[in-house]
């Protein structure tokens, strides 16, 4: 009698290949979704930051704007007249991670901030440039023409 | 290679669905080697040959059916699409953070240039959280020269502005 071949079932190297194979497809894919959602995670964590240096940026722009003329440059402290006002100073400070305009809170949180002050000799405009972190560890900067009064000269 | 796989899962799968009875894979007193190790279970034909093909004609010729093309298309579009994505935002991200710090870098320099526009100095490198920048400027006209302001990170211009400063000398 003739063997019917339609029942003669897989070969254990045929089952065994065919488990392994599709051990390796499910476990591709698997992983591949799981950095796929692990990606998507960060990159919208990402694009938070993005905005948040964004949003600091546009602060510090408006924050720097009302500077009419610097008197001190120091790296941690400036100390300016108001374009606003004739006379009269005030401060913007970097400290305990937050930039302070005068003794108040601008709402500007920063890891770090650093003000520099480029001018020439007897020169009565020079440049304020600031720059440092969001909280998020990107940079940020800027900066902008200011007067000079006497003592921010060759700082 | 992929696509050899592919093929072969292809057509695993129109085997799976194809109506027809399944095929004698050998000829008429040939032995797998394997025939000692078989065990009981649902029928599975190890040839691709299909009733209907010509004796001797090999998968390879026949082409793909609808329902392999639809089936690869499937796998292909779960697998591959939500990578691309992914790969495309992150980038779309990069680049958006990139320009920001571009217009700050651009902002620093056209403060710098308007102030001191006898300084000017074509090219300069910033090095910004362990990344190169490069800005380059181009001054063109005299008395109010326009100078144009890029900044580079690889080659790649991520920002650009325009200043107009009063250059004597040009």
């Amino acid at each position: 009698m003739k063997p019917h071949r339609d029942a003669r079932g897989v070969t254990l190297i045929e089952l065994v290949l065919a488990i392994t194979i599709s051990a390796i497809v499910v476990s591709m894919v698997f992983f591949t979704y799981i950095s796929i959602f692990k990606g998507y995670k960060s990159h919208t964590v990402q694009s938070q930051h993005v905005m948040e240096l964004v949003v600091t940026r546009k602060k510090l722009d408006n924050l720097f704007s009302e500077v009419g003329a610097v008197e001190t440059v120091e790296p941690s402290r400036i100390v300016y007249v108001p374009s606003s006002q004739a006379s009269g100073t005030s401060t913007i400070a970097w400290a305990s991670r937050k930039l302070l305009r005068g003794s108040e809170e601008s709402g500007i949180a920063l890891k770090d901030m650093a003000f520099r002050h480029q001018t020439l000799e007897g020169a009565s405009s020079g440049v304020l440039l600031w720059e440092g972190h969001t909280s998020a560890g990107l940079w940020v900067g800027g900066g902008c023409v200011v007067k000079v009064i006497g003592a921010a000269v060759g700082q | 290679m992929t696509l050899r796989f592919l093929r072969l899962c292809m057509n695993a799968m129109a085997r799976w669905t194809d109506p027809r009875p399944l095929a004698l894979s050998l000829s008429k007193g040939e032995r797998s080697p394997f025939d000692k190790l078989r065990v009981s279970g649902p029928c599975f034909d190890t040839s691709w040959k299909r009733p209907g093909m010509r004796a001797g004609g090999s998968s390879s010729k026949r082409g793909y059916t609808l329902l392999e093309v639809l089936i690869g298309l499937a796998i292909f579009t779960v697998v591959v699409v939500p990578l691309l994505t992914t790969v495309f935002d992150r980038t779309r991200v990069t680049r958006s953070r990139d320009t920001v710090i571009a217009s700050c870098l651009l902002q620093q320099e056209a403060a710098i240039i308007t102030a001191f526009p006898d300084q000017i100095v074509p090219f300069h490198k910033r090095r910004v959280d362990g990344t190169d920048w490069t800005i380059s400027v181009t001054v063109a006209g005299t008395g109010m020269a326009q100078c144009i302001l890029q900044a580079l990170k690889a080659g790649t211009a991520y920002g650009r502005t325009i200043v107009y400063v009063f250059k004597e000398g040009q």
